[in-house]
């Protein structure tokens, strides 16, 4: 792995601790307890963690929706307490959440897609071209005069990509996208982010409490009670079933069936990620031990 | 029940009604809402409805699907029409028990039954043949004189976009939480008005949570999306008057004047 | 107890967005069964599952709850829903009560049980749905997401239904809140007898549980089995867009390698027990021919 140091990295916290009061009762939680991250350009990174466990409170803390109570977030070299600079942040960091019902605003598709674009005031012809544009990259330019609510779940999310894409972002920070969707949905959902990822460079921050969303992440960081408990690959990572169910999560099944049978001294790679992985480190352990 | 509301949908299509300009449309129609009430006779309704047809025809909406619109204030229209006819004083023609018509409240029930419907029909045209984003930019630039007294216009037109983007989604959402209620024997769809009028409250707590939720989550997503109120806003699609919108103008001066003709000619019977 | 006689079901019949959601269902299910409803969004299940307590009534065909005709004119449909409990997806959002015991009694109330009668049962509810008494007297809207879906559950199960539908009840939950869940129903379903449909997108998720797989596509009943043979035809399953489990995938790559694998490989347990004894030490034989 390459070194991480400030200036390279496009997300930069530091320290950062996160704390609300509750007026009523008056007392003081502290969801976030001193997380220092770093997200490099072009890279797909997944926050995994059970809820409650500070990812969404993380995200939010990337485009100044909310800001930290100590420490900082440097977002490609703007601090995000910078007040004057909030929309420069916004512009850089586009943000998808869960319910895809709760985050379109108009009533045509393209028409929500040139929301955020509008906000900032982009002329005329730029924003036709961002708004085709923003479409092409989801695959949803088909559906540009369709209305949401006659979408499936996993085309409105798409077209809420579109509708942060269309401000050019650098970063994209997807909070549980894929939680409400079924799986037709979900895969849509994830080819779209990886396909932006590794075509456009684009980096992401992928947050979901499901691992095998988290397959194909460049670095795999789990969350708990409000700091990072875990950080690595995901073959570094998913190996560790034990530490993993501790904090909520589970594993892929081909990553338990390897768990399982070393826990039996079979000493086979435990490091699978998937079915073909598995099947084939299987299929060679057995080979072998027929030509004994 | 729910499903029935055509009030507010848009039925895309590309007929000249609707490529008109929204401000044309809405201008338009307020003269027809002035023209719905200074009709004085039968006479000016013949002319209206053979307007409201011909729109209707050129527009290549079901007419069907027009008239559906009107179902979910049938109760209403009833309503206005009984109340006028019994209590309208004037020559009596009929008489039961506490019960009299006279030949006024006969009129006036028509009267007021077919301005009901006249508007109903109307508007609801205007919103099937207008999409609601060119309907609130349309309102938006109308109203935009008045910002200078002090009016929001921008903020007006942003609320009617998220009520009409909402407005499926929350019946939607009504019709599974009641179905959620009946489930767990909620009398809604069952017994007597009473006891589903009760059972309405365990619909509509639930709604409003669910509505405020959602506004939450709608501010925030906004505010990612860099919304700051309309100043410097720009637009996907900017309004133009076309050389078409002339003729919406000349249409509706034409029965303007033909109305005033006729009212003037036949007076008030 | 549950039988279908070819029924089809169509939204907005005459309409211009006329919809045929099922065609031609026939099945049924025994009592006491533990039956899994698998299929893709538009499949039909949720039209299929609403079906069965009345909330929608067949176009055509008959739907047979213990022998009685819903459909028919004098049918009680209330009665009905007490019997046949259904819990809708994200049936949180029907929480609206000041507590959370009240919500749950809220059910049993509209049976015309007495608030005694009401407040034993949705305690009782309550504790198999995995809500310890600490929480009764509190806000429904203070709970956590897993929590606030173990409520609603049990203002269904308080009503002592026969039958227990379950529309994706783990959907949006995190694996500990899933786990959770599908362990109480698993544990209701035991102590309580229940006949249970569990509808669910997870493949793993009714492998564990059911006894029979009820499989729809296209508005039809594509497949109702045993797990094993549903699984055993994994290339129609994802013919018509549904996943078989990942381990099952696994064993159908051994397999394909020439390796004798048993069938019926859906979890991870099956698979580790088919395993071992390919993997364990050299046999005693082995070792004389090395």
């Amino acid at each position: 792995m390459e070194e991480i140091n400030g200036a390279q990295s496009i997300v930069s916290v530091r320290d950062l601790k996160f704390e609300y009061t509750d007026e009523e009762s008056d007392t003081r939680t502290e969801v976030l307890k001193g997380v220092s991250l770093d997200v490099r350009p072009g890279e797909f990174l997944a926050v995994l963690g059970h809820n409650g466990s500070g990812k969404s409170t993380l995200a939010k803390h990337l485009n100044a929706i909310l800001l930290p109570t100590s420490g900082s977030v440097v977002v490609d070299g703007i601090d995000t307490s910078d007040t004057d600079r909030l929309f420069d942040i916004r512009r850089r960091v586009g943000m998808v959440f869960q319910n895809p019902d709760n985050q379109l605003v108009a009533t045509i598709v393209e028409e929500d897609v040139a929301f955020a674009p509008e906000n900032l005031g982009v002329p005329g012809d730029e924003l036709r071209r961002r708004v085709d544009e923003a479409l092409e990259l989801v695959g949803m330019s088909r559906f540009k005069r369709h209305a949401p609510h006659m979408l499936s779940g996993g085309q409105k999310q798409r077209v809420a990509i579109a509708g942060v894409l269309a401000m050019q972002p650098k970063i994209l920070v997807m909070d549980e996208p894929t939680a409400m969707l079924d799986p037709s949905g979900r895969r849509e959902v994830l080819n779209t982010v990886s396909r932006l990822n590794r075509e456009q460079g684009m980096t992401v921050v992928f947050i979901t409490h499901y691992m095998d969303e988290a397959v194909k992440a460049d670095r795999v960081i789990v969350m708990d009670s409000g700091v990072i408990a875990m950080q690595g690959t995901p073959r570094e990572i998913f190996p560790q079933v034990e530490r993993l169910v501790e904090l909520g999560l589970d594993t892929p099944q081909s990553t338990y069936l390897m768990y399982m049978l070393n826990k039996q001294g079979l000493g086979l790679d435990g490091s699978v990620l998937d079915d073909k992985e598995c099947a084939e480190a299987l299929i060679r352990r057995i080979k072998r031990k027929a030509e004994n | 029940m729910l499903k029935d509301i055509t009030l507010g949908q848009f039925f895309p299509g590309d007929s000249f009604i609707h490529r008109l300009d929204p401000r044309t449309k809405i201008l338009i129609m307020l003269v027809y809402i002035v023209l719905v009430f200074i009709i004085k006779n039968f006479y000016g309704y013949a002319a209206l409805t053979l307007f409201l047809a011909a729109c209707v025809f050129v527009s290549r909406i079901p007419p069907r699907f027009l008239i559906k619109g009107l179902k979910p204030i049938l109760i209403f229209i009833v309503f206005t029409g009984v109340f006028n006819l019994f209590l309208t004083g004037g020559t009596p023609i009929w008489h039961w028990w506490i019960f009299t018509v006279t030949e006024e409240g006969v009129r006036f029930a028509a009267f007021m039954v077919l301005r009901l419907i006249f508007l109903i029909l109307g508007t609801s045209l205007l919103t099937l043949t207008t999409s609601p984003i060119a309907l609130t930019d349309g309102l938006e630039i109308l109203l935009s004189p008045f910002k200078k007294i002090g009016l929001p216009a921008h903020e007006i037109s942003m609320m009617m976009t998220i009520a009409l983007r909402f407005i499926p989604t929350l019946l939607d959402e009504t019709d599974k939480i009641m179905k959620a209620q009946s489930a767990r024997g909620a009398s809604i769809d069952t017994g007597s008005i009473f006891s589903r009028a009760k059972a309405m409250v365990p619909v509509l707590i639930p709604l409003f949570i669910s509505a405020f939720r959602r506004a939450d989550e709608l501010a925030t997503a906004m505010e990612c999306r860099c919304y700051r109120g309309g100043d410097g806003r720009t637009r996907l699609y900017e309004l133009r008057y076309k050389s078409t919108d002339l003729f919406g103008w000349i249409f509706i001066c034409l029965l303007f004047a033909v109305i005033l003709a006729l009212n003037f000619v036949f007076g008030r019977f | 107890m549950i039988k279908l006689e070819n029924v089809s079901y169509i939204y907005m019949q005459g309409g211009p967005f006329e919809k045929t959601a099922l065609e031609d269902v026939s099945f049924s299910i025994n009592p006491g069964e533990f039956v899994g409803v698998i299929g893709h969004t538009g499949s039909g299940k949720s039209t299929m599952i609403q079906l069965l307590n009345g909330l929608l009534k067949p176009s055509s065909g008959r739907v047979l709850i213990d022998g009685e005709d819903i459909g028919s004119k004098g049918a009680d449909l209330r009665a009905l829903r007490f019997k046949v409990g259904l819990v809708m997806q994200y049936p949180e959002y029907q929480l609206f009560e000041e507590t959370v015991i009240k919500d749950i009694c809220f059910g049993p109330l509209n049976m015309g049980l007495t608030k005694a009668e009401a407040r034993q049962r949705a305690e009782f509810a309550a504790n198999m749905a995995g809500l310890s008494h600490t929480l009764f007297e509190k806000s429904p809207f203070e709970l956590s997401g897993g929590q606030k879906r173990r409520a609603a559950i049990a203002g269904i199960l308080a009503m002592e239904p026969k039958i227990l539908i379950l529309d994706e009840p783990t959907a949006g939950l995190d694996p500990r809140g899933r786990d959770e869940i599908l362990f109480k129903i698993r544990d209701m379903h035991k102590r309580m007898n229940l006949t249970v449909l569990l509808v669910s997108h997870s493949m793993e998720d009714v492998a564990k549980l059911a006894d029979r797989i009820l499989v729809m596509n296209g508005g039809r009943v594509e497949m109702f089995d045993v797990p094993d043979k549903v699984f055993s035809r994994s290339a129609r399953l994802r013919e018509i867009g549904l996943s078989v489990p990942q381990i099952t995938n696994v064993a159908d790559r051994l397999r394909k390698a020439g390796i004798d694998i048993p069938k019926g490989i859906y979890t991870t347990g099956d698979a580790f027990r088919a395993l071992m004894p390919l993997l364990s030490e050299p046999l005693p034989e082995r070792r004389e021919n090395a």
